[in-house]
Formats: C-alpha cells, sequence, structure tokens
C-alpha cells in the first residue's frame, strides 16, 4: 500500500460526528419502539398473585380438554419423551409436572400441503411457555434443506395477544422418515393465569437460508393450531432481603422459583450506573453508561449436596420493575431442565472477585468461585 | 454485543436501543457512501432501525447482526436512491459539494473523491472492519469481485493523488 492510499484509508477510519438531524430521527424512531414495546405489555409486571392449583382439578382438565383445529386437539397425560430427555425430567418429576398442570402432552396438528405441524408437549409456568412442534413432511416436491424455519410464528390467548419474547428455532430432524422437531419458548407477562384458555399459534410459510442468509420461502402455507393450555401458577416465593457479599451493597430482596424458572428481585436499583468500557465494532474502546447487572446466579445447591449449574440457557428476561415501584431490578431466567424446587437449599452466586478475573480472562466457573445465599 | 443481540432478540427495547447506539456511525458513514444528504441518510438509519426490530427475530446467528444490519442498511439507501424525487434548490446544492455537517466535511471530501464503484468496499473494508467475505454477502457480490475492487482501489487511488500531487508541484 502506497502512502498516499493509507492517507486515504486512515481518514475514512477517523471518527466522524453523526449529525444532529440524524441522531435526532433515530432516538425519536428508538423512543417509538420503547413506547410500544411497553403498550404491547413487553415490560416487566412482577406482581403474580400466588394461586394454589388443585392436581385433581388440573388432572380433570387435561384430560377433557380438546381444541378445534383441522385435525383434532387432545391433551395426553403423557411427556412426549423427547422433551424429557431435554429437560431431563425424570419420570417423577414428569409426573409431578403433569399433576401440577406445568408439563401436558398433546396432540393437536394441522396440515397443509402435506406437511403436518403437530403441537406435542407444553410446559407452562406463569411466565414461560415451552412448547415442543413435530413437523412431518410428506409433501413429496418439498425438500427441506439443513437449516428450514417457519418464516413467522404468532402466539395468542384469548386475552392475550402477542409476546414478550418468542423463541422459535430451526427445524432439527429427528427422523428419516422426513420427521422434524421445533422447540419454542415463549416468554409472557400476563397477570392473569393462562390455564384452562384457548392457546392459539399460527406459523407462516416455511422457508430456507442461502449462504449469504437471505430466507427463500421453501413452501407458502399456514398452519394454525388451537388447544387449551394447561399452564401452572404455582410459585415458590421466598423473602430472603439478604446482602450479596463482595458486591457493593447488593440486596437480594425475594426470589420466585418453578421448577423451570427463577426471578429474583433486586431493589433500589435505578440509579445504578456504571461506565462500562465497550469495544466497537472498529475495534475502538470506547466507554458507555449502562445500568450495573446485578450478580450473576450460577448455581442451585441441592439439599443432598450436588450443585445444579447446567440450568440456565433458556428464555429470560431482565430490567426495571416499571409497572411496579420502578426501582427494583428483576433478572429472570427459564430453565433449559426441570429443577426440584423443594430440594434447592442455596442459591449460588458468581463471586465479585472471580467476575472480574473472568473480565480479564474468560475461563470455566469452579465451586470456589460461587458464593452461597441460603433460602432459608 | 451477542448479549445485547439476544437481549434485544427476547424484546428488550433497551438492549436493542444500546446495540443500534454502537452502531450509528458505522451506519451513518455507510449511508453516506450511498447519499449524498442527511436527511436521506437520517430516513434510511430510520427506517433500518424499524426494519431491524420488527426482524430481529428472524436472524438466525447473533454473531450476524452487524452484517444483517448493514445489508438492510443498504437496501433502504437503494430504496431512497430509487424513489423519484422533485430536486430542490438544497439537494442541486448539496450534490455540488456543501456539507451539512462542516465537522465532516474533509472526511466528506476524501469519500466522495474515491470512484463511486469503489467506495462502498472501501468503507466496509478499511472503515468498518468487514471481511470480505462479510461484504460478499452484504453486497451480495463474489468475494472474488471484492477483493478486485480493493486492488483496483487502491491503485486508483495511488494513481489519482500522484497526478494531484504532481500538479500542485509545478
Amino acid at each position: 500500500m502506497t502512502r498516499i492510499d493509507s492517507d486515504v484509508i486512515e481518514k475514512l477510519q477517523e471518527h466522524i460526528e453523526v449529525p444532529e438531524i440524524v441522531r435526532v430521527k433515530a432516538d425519536r424512531t428508538l423512543e417509538e419502539i420503547k413506547l410500544n414495546a411497553k403498550q404491547e405489555k413487553k415490560v416487566l409486571r412482577p406482581v403474580f398473585k400466588k394461586k394454589k392449583v388443585k392436581a385433581a382439578s388440573i388432572l380433570l382438565a387435561g384430560m377433557l380438554a380438546f381444541g378445534t383445529v383441522t385435525v383434532g386437539a387432545a391433551a395426553i397425560y403423557q411427556w412426549n419423551q423427547r422433551a424429557a430427555q431435554q429437560m431431563q425430567a425424570d419420570e417423577s418429576q414428569q409426573k409431578k409436572l403433569m399433576e401440577e398442570g406445568m408439563a401436558t402432552g398433546l396432540c393437536t396438528s394441522d396440515e397443509n400441503a402435506g406437511v403436518t405441524v403437530e403441537a406435542v408437549q407444553t410446559i407452562s409456568d406463569y411466565r414461560y411457555i415451552y412448547i415442543w412442534f413435530q413437523i412431518k413432511n410428506n409433501n413429496p416436491n418439498l425438500v427441506l434443506p439443513d437449516e428450514a424455519a417457519f418464516e413467522n410464528m404468532d402466539v395468542s390467548t384469548e386475552n392475550w395477544k402477542g409476546a414478550y419474547g418468542i423463541n422459535c428455532g430451526i427445524l432439527e430432524k429427528i427422523s428419516d422418515d422426513g420427521t422434524y422437531e421445533l422447540r419454542t419458548e415463549i416468554t409472557h407477562e400476563m397477570k392473569e393465569s393462562l390455564n384452562g384458555q384457548k392457546i392459539k399459534v399460527s406459523f407462516k410459510n416455511l422457508v430456507g437460508f442461502d449462504e449469504n442468509l437471505d430466507k427463500h420461502i421453501l413452501l407458502e402455507g399456514n398452519w394454525n393450531l388451537e388447544w387449551t393450555l394447561q399452564a401452572s401458577d404455582k410459585i415458590s416465593e421466598i423473602a430472603l432481603d439478604k446482602e450479596i457479599k463482595g458486591y457493593d451493597n447488593v440486596v437480594l430482596e425475594k426470589i420466585n422459583l418453578t421448577p423451570v424458572s427463577a426471578t429474583l428481585y433486586f431493589p433500589d436499583w435505578k440509579d445504578r450506573m456504571e461506565e462500562v468500557k465497550v469495544t466497537d465494532e472498529d475495534g475502538k474502546e470506547t466507554t458507555r453508561k449502562m445500568r450495573q447487572e446485578p450478580p450473576a446466579l450460577v448455581g442451585l445447591l441441592m439439599k443432598d449436596g450436588t450443585v445444579i449449574t447446567d440450568f440456565k440457557g433458556g428464555p429470560g428476561m431482565a430490567g426495571l420493575d416499571e409497572d411496579g415501584d420502578g426501582t427494583t431490578y428483576i433478572q429472570s431466567d427459564g430453565f433449559s431442565r426441570v429443577v426440584d424446587v423443594e430440594n434447592v437449599s442455596s442459591l449460588l452466586f458468581l463471586k465479585k472477585e472471580a467476575l472480574e478475573e473472568m473480565k480479564e480472562q474468560e475461563r470455566a466457573i469452579t465451586r470456589e468461585d460461587m458464593l452461597e445465599i441460603p433460602l432459608k | 454485543m451477542k448479549e445485547l443481540v439476544k437481549r434485544a432478540k427476547q424484546g428488550d427495547a433497551d438492549a436493542f436501543a444500546e446495540l443500534i447506539h454502537l452502531q450509528m456511525e458505522n451506519m451513518y458513514k455507510t449511508a453516506r457512501a450511498y447519499l449524498k444528504n442527511d436527511e436521506d441518510a437520517a430516513d434510511a438509519i430510520s427506517e433500518t432501525i424499524l426494519t431491524c426490530y420488527e426482524k430481529l427475530s428472524t436472524l438466525k446467528i447473533d454473531a450476524y447482526f452487524r452484517t444483517w444490519m448493514t445489508r438492510i442498511l443498504i437496501n433502504k439507501c437503494q430504496d431512497i436512491l430509487r424513489q423519484p424525487k422533485e430536486v430542490s434548490f438544497d439537494e442541486q446544492v448539496h450534490d455540488v459539494g456543501v456539507w451539512e455537517d462542516f465537522s465532516n466535511a474533509e472526511w466528506m471530501e476524501v469519500l466522495y473523491g474515491i470512484d463511486e464503484k469503489y467506495r462502498t468496499v472501501l468503507l466496509l473494508y478499511y472503515a468498518e472492519g468487514f471481511k470480505i467475505k462479510e461484504i460478499s454477502q452484504i453486497l451480495d457480490i463474489k468475494e472474488s469481485t471484492i477483493q478486485t475492487r480493493l486492488v483496483r482501489a487502491r491503485q486508483t487511488l495511488a494513481k489519482e493523488y500522484q497526478i494531484e500531487s504532481g500538479r500542485k508541484s509545478i
């Protein structure tokens, strides 16, 4: 490279000011997005009443539930075994979650152009809904590539439209006979129980992706499924009011635990901002004022002494309790496996010093890196 | 950035705003490689923000956010360029090189001094740090073509600036 063209390139790399007209318009667009997110109830609304669920009535509801979809809809008193395997649910856990109304096997389906979409399993607590679908391709003219997906997924219930978040991934081939699996995770913020409500799930168009990540439609069509949702509102609400040592005056007020989620409440968080070093896409280091993140829950210590660390990786949400006192920070994680809530004895947080070390160099978390907060 | 993308995909509008703020300067630079005035650049960026938010759930690989976003932005810029427009006096003035923001005048002068064929490729590669493969995905052009354009762009720059400096020395 000559001196001259390197001068030009250096000039192009220089920091420039984004003009006010651009910044103002972009900020206005972002404000509209935030406002819409709020209006669509996409903000945290943490007040959930603890409701006791009678197992017998749930079981009865489960046995009687059927919907109005194309082929048929019925709840089955049995887990889908792939779902059980992924959620590491043993037989007693499967039975327990069924009795509590949290987990339901299903056979609800819709067929279009030789492709059948069947809902086979739900697990639903007061905040998250996990739904497993099986997709059977009997269309001789349709070849599904490795990375196929639905172009769009909509979810609604009788008194709730839209979700805080829908995680609808890529279809996973589970059999050479053209059967695929789709695991979806839905985050919602309903104050009212979703149990017993009709849930509608609609998929639109099957798409594939080329090497440029552009999607192309493989099969146009809609698949509409509807059934009566079984959901459990049972929460273990544990008041703690305990300081997490090593962090600057951080108090964990309470935790809401279910077999598939943990929601933690950190009071007085509104003004906890910090200057964070960030590297922009040009590799330049800069600082940005961001809200502090609370200590990370990295493990669950069980009564028998075992430590569970592989519970994260499901859906999640975090932010200020804007519909409540506006100052409490809520951190919620949907689990990637079933946890026996009654057997959890302590929460394990990442120690501040370990966190600082890991900022410098990534490494695996060990038991010594964890700080214990007993639940009693 | 992956964490912000993850949170944004879960519907966290604050995380999405953070992501956009991190990209704002790059977005503006890219938009100005196509569009001759800040008003159009503002429109293209604003449209891009909305599209990214609406379509974020379709982004399959979080690490590709920036490539994906830049491709959307370039499409928006091209949409604006395709729109029939009444040319106002102000726009005619802009086209002959009066920049709205004087502080960026030198940068704009250098940018518009580069042949249009090479401008975007040079900017994406040198100023925004995209890899050749990523630029190929953004512009939907073969990697070999991107490489050729980069080489030719450097040759052209060297030649033009030699002539320019020769003139100055006379």
